[in-house]
């Protein structure tokens, strides 16, 4: 058999991930609720990617033009480190 | 017809009536040019993300109308030479084919956004934080970020 022949994978959990905004029908992408998309911004303010939060495309798309409209109205930082603050 | 957003913010520390004068402004541009106001609120004065024009806090309002796309271009324009206005920003909503229908569906003004930064003081001057304008331990904290736990390891970003 196929399955027999391969070799055992290390041992990792791999928790499956779902979208969202997909899961929760009321739960949509708008750029006027920081709260919501500070989940989806690193310490720094990056944009996580989508292989780490498992939005799903569609969605990211959304969350990416959300997230920078909310930056350019000062709800979301663009980023949290100024060089001269060291 | 279409249907805009606009968000804009007023400098913190301007007197009630000039607030309220710019208000008018903006409202009476929108209805000279046939458009219809659907909500105008104000959300108040908030902490700023980051400084703007030297400012921390900032009033922020909310607009949404119905409006012909040239006068949006007009709004704009008076936003931009106002000296008050620190910023602002017209996101369109959608396109409108029966403008009466949309007008007959009430619309509630959509309730202000939780602030993130909770160190507000109410006082544009009563930051006594040293220059870290954006507040890291409100915004890191447990009960601030929710349930995280799916999003995984962050540091995993850098890798690849």
């Amino acid at each position: 058999m196929i399955m027999e022949k391969r070799r055992p994978r290390k041992k990792t959990f791999m928790r499956r991930k779902v979208c969202r905004f997909c899961t929760d029908k009321n739960f949509s992408v708008e750029y006027r609720n920081p709260r919501l998309l500070s989940l989806f911004i690193t310490e720094r303010g990056k944009i996580i990617p989508r292989r780490i939060t498992g939005t799903c495309a569609f969605h990211q798309r959304q969350l990416t033009t959300a997230i920078k409209r909310a930056r350019m109205l000062a709800l979301l930082p663009y980023t949290t480190i100024h060089s001269n603050v060291g | 017809m279409r249907e805009y957003e606009t968000i804009y913010l007023l400098k913190p520390d301007i007197p009630a009536e000039q607030i309220s004068s710019i208000k008018d402004k903006v409202s009476s541009t929108i209805q000279k040019g046939e458009g219809h106001i659907l909500v105008h609120s104000e959300w108040g004065k908030r902490k700023l993300a980051y400084d703007v024009k030297k400012c921390r806090h900032a009033y922020y309002f909310f607009l949404q109308y119905l409006s012909p796309g040239p006068q949006v271009a007009e709004l704009e324009r008076i936003l931009k030479y106002d000296d008050n206005v620190l910023k602002f920003l017209t996101v369109k909503v959608a396109d409108l084919d029966d403008v009466q229908s949309r007008l007959a569906t009430p619309v509630e003004p959509p309730p202000p956004p939780e602030e993130l930064y909770s160190s507000f003081a109410g006082d544009s001057r009563g930051f006594g934080e040293g220059r870290s304008h954006y507040d890291r331990r409100s915004f890191e904290g447990p009960d601030s970020r929710g349930p995280l736990e799916d999003i995984g390891d962050i540091s995993d970003i850098e890798e690849d």
